[in-house]
């Protein structure tokens, strides 16, 4: 099946500023895509070029396999979901719902009953009657949501659709959304800067950073793989080792650690290195173990510090430890494993990494 | 809130109004007047509204002074309209500061200078003096105040709320009828009540740029006056206060009726 949307080295600038730069992206019928990155780096843009508003300076968006360089927002195949929800204050939720039914020339009974519809989607029934003043911040959201899906868009665009609701309600309603599009089969397109939503809703994860893509992937993939150290860093905790590679042969390499001559790491690395570049050596802090020392040396792979932080974070346990060569490194251990070891303030112990808990990061 | 003395505060209140509203109250009470004399109160009577709907010269009068202010207001409110879209649309351009200031201009600028340029211009352009050149004029200074509230009204709205119409399949006309304006409209309507009301109340345009056959009621009082106050005088502008004072109430209903935050 071909693409649904097929994004080709668009770029779209703001006089110097290249606020989507060289993007290329495919999304495909019925998938959940976050596009995930910090402020600024350009994601209200590129969505907003999905849906028409501005045009690409360079580059072709494809929807359907239709060039939309001549398409008006109006007529595309996209709906879109706005941050401030952008619902229209001198109508009732029902005549907001039905705006899109109306412009698409529905009859009056097919609209009533989809605009019934939309509001049982949305948990709303009983609230058509209201003004959006009315609602709560969640309940706008919801009938922002219904909206939008009313037209039955081939792909919806949402714009940190939850980054107005508080902590408790983002959760559930995440899952309500991951429900909504499961049920209805329609792709969705979540515009985020917080990589904990795009983990728990997505399918797929697009990480951009200054108007470019840097990594595609599902959660996993960007979470235990990532491309670059940008993304290591953006998506979770991590720990970030600089390191020197060794050798690079068949997709594995091997790097020193900075300050820690014999310690030499193995790991697969995608993009081919060359030795003596240097690099990070990147471990997730699920993937430190921590021992304590017996007064032995430290095992072959280990190295040796001292505990400076401990925080108890319900099910997981966080520790910080301080190696000899000055760098703090942050272990989460689960709340049981850290009962056994009993971590204090000042205790001393060997770090080592997990079994397939490192990368080698190429940039 | 201040922390003196309630009596303090009322009195304060009830001077302020009575300064301001005093002589329109005597004003009124004497429209009332049964005595010819203006100074002499000779028992309540409303015999001077009665002569004044025989006095043909003040009814013409009001009757332009009407028929003007409808006019004028109704320009005003169209120009006005666009002015302010104008103002508030057109995002950042060189000059847009300098733009959006020029608009107050008229609001500053003294009355008889408009009406001093406006008569050159009027002159100039060889217009017949008389009723047109009156709503033309009352709609130039009407528009200012239209654009500036209809500018605020729209500037105050969230500017997402035409793209998610586009989004939903409107047209940018569509979008355009059927969120933008009506989002606007109380505001549209305050200033044509508020336009409506200068014209109705305004003397120095008026007389600059007004031709023989066309005498407002501002007008007419004055000259009238200056032969002395008459009782008929004080009815006529006892109804005008009444007229000016309903339309400012209908535009703060407006207001309120159409309210969607
Ligand atoms: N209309 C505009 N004119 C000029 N510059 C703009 C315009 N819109 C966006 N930009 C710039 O383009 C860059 C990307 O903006 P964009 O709104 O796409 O970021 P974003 O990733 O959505 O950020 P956020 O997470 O804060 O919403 C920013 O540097 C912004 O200043
Ligand atoms: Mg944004």
């Amino acid at each position: 099946m071909p693409p649904l949307v097929e994004i080709q080295e668009v770029t779209r600038r703001f006089g110097a500023l290249a606020a989507v730069d060289n993007v290329s992206l495919e999304i495909a019928e019925g998938e959940f895509l976050a596009l995930l990155g910090p402020s600024g780096c350009g994601k209200t843009t590129l969505m907003r070029l999905i849906a028409g508003f501005g045009a690409a300076d360079s580059g072709r968006i494809l929807i359907g396999g239709r060039d939309m360089a001549d398409v008006p927002p109006y007529e595309r195949p996209v709906n879109m979901m706005f941050q401030s929800h952008a619902l229209f204050p001198h109508m009732s939720v029902e005549s907001n719902i039905a705006f899109g039914l109306a412009r698409a020339g529905m009859s009056k009974g097919d609209m009533g009953r989809r605009v019934a519809e939309m509001l049982r989607l949305v948990q709303m029934e009983g609230f058509g009657a209201r003004r959006p003043h009315q609602l709560s911040g969640g309940q706008s959201q919801r009938v922002a949501l219904a909206r939008a899906l009313a037209r039955r868009p081939r792909l919806l665009l949402l714009d940190e659709p939850l980054a107005a609701l508080d902590r408790k309600l983002r959760e559930e309603t995440q899952f309500e959304l991951k429900a909504v599009q499961r049920e209805l089969g329609t792709a969705f397109m979540l515009v985020t800067h917080d990589q904990g939503e795009a983990m728990a809703m997505a399918g797929r994860i697009a990480v951009m950073r200054a108007g470019a893509i840097a990594q595609t992937g599902s959660p996993r993939e960007i979470y235990e793989s990532p491309a670059s150290r940008f993304v290591a860093e953006f998506v979770g905790g991590i720990n970030l080792f600089e390191a020197v590679v060794v050798s690079f042969a068949g997709g594995i390499a091997s790097a020193r650690l900075d300050g820690a001559s014999d310690f030499v790491f193995t790991a697969r690395c995608s993009s081919p290195l060359a030795a003596g570049q240097k690099t990070a050596l990147a471990v997730r802090p699920e993937s430190i173990v921590i021992t304590r020392t017996g007064g032995a040396p430290p095992a072959p792979g280990a190295l040796r510090g001292e505990v400076v932080d401990t925080a108890f974070l319900g099910g997981i346990f966080h520790a910080r430890v301080k190696l000899a060569s000055g760098f703090v490194v942050l272990s989460a251990l689960s709340g049981p494993a850290a009962a056994e070891l009993g971590l204090t303030r000042g205790d001393s112990v060997d770090a080592s990494i997990g079994p397939g808990g490192g990368r080698i990061l190429a940039s | 809130m201040s922390g003196r003395p309630l009596y303090f505060r009322a009195g304060a209140l009830i001077f302020g109004f009575a300064f301001l509203y005093a002589p329109i109250l005597l004003l009124v009470i004497y429209s009332f007047n049964a005595s010819r004399l203006v100074s002499v109160w000779g028992g309540f009577s409303t015999r001077w509204y009665q002569a004044l709907w025989q006095n043909e010269a003040l009814m013409d009068a009001a009757s332009v002074s009407l028929r003007a202010a409808l006019a004028s207001g109704v320009i005003a409110a169209f120009l006005g309209t666009c002015a302010g879209l104008a103002l508030a649309r057109f995002g950042r351009f060189r000059g847009r500061a300098v733009f959006s200031s020029m608009i107050f201009a008229p609001i500053i600028a003294p009355e008889v200078i408009m009406g001093l340029s406006l008569l050159l211009a009027f002159v100039a352009l060889d217009a017949p003096r008389g009723f047109w050149t009156i709503v033309c004029a009352h709609a130039t200074a009407g528009m200012c105040f239209v654009a500036v509230i209809v500018r605020a009204k729209l500037e105050s709205l969230d500017g997402c709320l035409e793209e998610a119409a586009m989004d939903l399949g409107a047209g940018p006309a569509a979008a355009f009828a059927r969120i933008t304006l009506p989002l606007a409209a109380p505001a549209v309507i305050a200033g044509f009540l508020l336009a409506f009301t200068l014209s109705l109340d305004d003397f120095v345009l008026a007389s600059f740029v007004s031709g023989p056959g066309s005498t407002t009621l501002p007008m007419r009082i004055y000259s009238q006056v200056r032969l002395g106050v008459t009782p008929e005088i004080n009815a006529a502008s006892s109804l005008m206060i009444g007229f000016v004072a309903v339309s400012l109430a209908a535009g703060a209903l407006a207001a309120r009726l159409f309210r969607t935050r």
